[in-house]
């Protein structure tokens, strides 16, 4: 059978008897669908109930669906102002492929389309030999990437979103998109009204972007004398005093002479207890330390930013018109269901076991490459044009992103 | 704790005043009888010294004259339908409130705040609030101040600190956005007294000699690529190398180089070297942006603030050294400075 019938056949199947998960106010969504062997998206659509909608997917069977995070009184006109815009949810984009991880090296790659040049990890934004930014990325699923993608969720909704902007917990839903990372949506009344505005400037906050290490109280050049944070300070201040305090407090002699020259590296080294006592102290003060600078302090907190800030995507959250991927829907790429939970289920949730929507039975498939990859606590590959025998599952994985033929089911 | 009548008189835009105003029946017929000449004078004098110092002057002596002709200065200014000079209006007005509310007492600040604008506003300690961060994010982007920016504020279950000062800005944002709004409303065609109709003349007139050439955004004349600023290079470099770009960055480029007087050809032509050229859709897009197509509006050139949250903001010394805040202003600077002539209306 042919590639693009044999995933239409499997997905019809799963759509056939699946539950399919409709976003609250359907009526008021536009839907988007990208099918197989068709190009650009089928979009501007429209569904009166979950039934609709469900017979849809059932008769049509697409590779994606997406629904729009946007509420609208004329969701299915062609013509985006024609559709009057009422509200969108706030919703956030967390993707392994935008978190930097260790094993990245070890399975995936990147290639410039322009120069051919190509490397193992993380994929750079511009190609370092042509500095071109036609870059392909070959990722795949690991669950070190994934784990580190949930991190990043359980940081987004407790720090910030329920602590530091004061949102329920009910209010939001988080989903696995079925492919490297997670999506989440908070559908409270507060977030839906939001202006484009107010979600660039939230965006901004999560990602620590235009963060003035004066105004939270960092010393600098012009400005001294400020009252430091206390580590117990919420919101920024107290995050950044954090991070540099753990910072400070695990860095090596080393890590601190790729920052600073040996002298102001090793007086930091030999200080730390001072350094972190005087950080500790109640009122807290900045550490004075004969012949240390006090922007050292403000150079290591500009460092630890991007570790304590969410690597959420921009150009989603700040979209109120955002096309997302369906709950209970399949990812075309990895025939996995983007699952829909509640923050409390994302402990336990287990990507490849939970968002199965072909069992674990064997089946044999010819490989014609993957790395070795860890996925639900298996390890799988390296292949290399061989047959194989493998879990439905990800079998389906390696037909759907192209990398594998089907054998025998 | 309520508003005073004199409150009313320096807060005119608050809720218990257009209650007040509601009370007394007054029509807006009633603005053009002679009786009530006082009020329209009183309407044309907070106007005109809009126009001639920029500043509104708030005066304690006939309280209801003052509630009723505040009230009564945008349904003026829609006639006359200038949308600079109601700007100017409302930000003089915005000043003035500010200046009050700034040294003003901080229960009116919070009455003015929950009562007429349903913000959720708690009272700290003397000259310090807690605002929803909801309601602070209505205005707050508007401000370029680094200070105004949500990250570098504590913010807390939902509540951002705000001093006094900073309240006083808020709510003078959201009067200036108010009167501004009420002002640039199209008014159903009534027929003036003629007096009145010298009188709005005269205005004109002054305002036509203060006005400063409001320069638009656009710059007429050829492009002068060294005026470039780095982003719009560095964009443009990606482009020409055939790379595929996010949506935004198009967008910035597009804008600029309609702003900077490039024709929709152009434009079109220059994007054959994207990645996944489409003439046709490429077109429709770049007419959309021009304003040929659709809602009609011309659209700008994002300011350097959404660029960074885009990350395609890569500065140089002269950003940095002029605080340019918009890549346009970057380009007509730099064209400014370079003595290249492309200033408005081009070479003679």
């Amino acid at each position: 059978m042919e590639r693009g019938d044999l995933i239409r056949k499997l997905f019809r199947g799963y759509y056939s008897s699946a539950s399919i998960e409709a976003p609250n106010d359907i009526g008021r969504r536009e839907f988007g669908f990208i099918f197989i062997g068709q190009e650009g998206m089928r979009r501007h659509m429209s569904f009166k109930s979950v039934e609709d909608l469900r017979s849809f997917m059932v008769r049509e069977t697409p590779l994606h669906a997406y629904f729009s995070s946007a509420y609208y009184d004329f969701p299915d006109v062609e013509d985006m102002d024609g559709k009057v815009w009422r509200g969108a949810d706030l919703v956030f984009d967390i993707d392994a492929d935008h978190i930097p991880t260790p094993c990245k090296s070890e399975h995936d790659s990147w290639r410039c389309i322009d120069c051919g040049y190509s490397s193992m990890g993380m994929a750079p934004e511009e190609c370092p030999k042509c500095s071109s930014r036609r870059i392909e990325v070959d990722s795949w699923l690991c669950d070190f990437c994934l784990d580190k993608a949930r991190d990043e969720v359980f940081r987004l909704v407790e720090e910030f979103l329920v602590s530091e902007f004061g949102f329920s917990i009910g209010s939001m839903l988080i989903v696995f998109s079925g492919h490297r990372g997670y999506h989440v949506h908070v559908r409270d009344k507060v977030a839906v009204e939001l202006s484009l505005e107010a979600r660039r400037e939230i965006t901004d906050y999560i990602r620590g972007v235009g963060l003035s290490l004066e105004l939270h109280g960092f010393p600098s050049k012009s400005v001294k004398g400020v009252i430091p944070p206390s580590l117990s300070d919420p919101g920024w201040r107290g995050r950044l005093i954090r991070a540099l305090y753990g910072f400070i407090s695990s860095a090596s002699l080393s890590d601190l002479t790729s920052m600073f020259n040996e002298r102001i590296a090793k007086l930091i080294y030999d200080n730390k207890d001072e350094i972190l006592c005087s950080l500790e102290s109640s009122p807290p003060r900045w550490p004075s330390i004969s012949g240390l600078p006090t922007y050292v302090w403000s150079r290591i907190a500009s460092r630890v930013v991007s570790e304590v800030a969410v690597h959420i995507d921009e150009r989603v959250t700040s979209d109120i018109k955002r096309l997302m991927r369906l709950p209970s829907s399949l990812h075309g790429k990895t025939g996995l269901i983007a699952k829909s939970m509640s923050i409390s289920a994302l402990n336990s949730f287990q990507p490849l076991f939970d968002a199965s929507a072909f069992g674990f039975d064997d089946c044999k498939v010819h490989v014609s490459h993957m790395p070795r990859i860890c996925i639900g606590g298996s390890f799988y590959g390296p292949y290399r044009n061989v047959d194989v025998k493998l879990p439905k599952t990800i079998a389906v994985y390696l037909i759907c992103r192209g990398s594998a033929n089907l054998l025998s089911w | 704790m309520y508003l005073s009548r004199e409150d009313l008189a320096k807060y005119p835009f608050c809720r218990e005043a257009k209650e007040y105003i509601s009370s007394l029946g007054f029509t807006i017929d009633e603005v053009f009888n002679p009786d009530f000449s006082i009020i329209l004078d009183r309407v044309f004098e907070r106007i005109e010294g809009a126009v001639r110092i920029g500043r509104v002057e708030t005066r304690l002596i006939d309280l209801d004259l003052e509630i009723l002709s505040f009230n009564i200065a945008p349904i003026i200014l829609s006639i006359i339908g200038d949308n600079a000079l109601s700007m100017r209006y409302a930000v003089a007005e915005a000043k003035r409130v500010y200046e009050e509310l700034r040294v003003d007492d901080d229960y009116k600040l919070q009455l003015i705040s929950v009562n007429s604008f349903n913000w959720r506003v708690r009272f700290l300690r003397p000259g310090a609030f807690q605002i929803f961060f909801a309601d602070f994010l209505q205005f707050s982007p508007a401000f370029e101040a680094f200070n105004w920016k949500l990250v570098n504020r504590s913010v807390i279950g939902g509540w951002v600190y705000v001093s006094r000062g900073e309240l006083a800005r808020l709510i003078s944002e959201r009067v200036k956005n108010e009167i501004f709004s009420k002002s640039s409303q199209p008014m159903p065609s009534i027929t003036l007294p003629s007096n009145v109709m010298d009188r709005i003349e005269g205005l004109r007139k002054i305002f036509s000699s203060y006005r400063r050439v409001v320069e638009s955004e656009e710059v007429k004349g050829p492009m002068i690529e060294s005026a470039m600023p780095p982003c719009i290079r560095s964009l443009m470099n990606g482009l020409l190398k055939g790379e595929s770009m996010p949506h935004m960055a198009r967008f910035t480029l597009a804008t600029f180089l309609l702003n900077a007087g490039r024709s929709v050809d152009d434009v079109v032509k220059l994007f054959t070297a994207s990645a996944d050229y489409d003439e046709k859709m490429t077109r429709y897009q770049v007419e959309h942006i021009a304003g040929l197509r659709g809602s009609r509006t011309k659209y700008s050139t994002p300011k350097c603030s959404t660029l960074k949250t885009f990350g395609l903001c890569f500065p140089d010394d002269f950003c940095v050294l002029k605080k340019v805040k918009h890549p346009m202003t970057y380009y007509k600077l730099k064209v400014k400075s370079s003595g290249g002539g492309v200033g408005k209306g081009g070479s003679n």
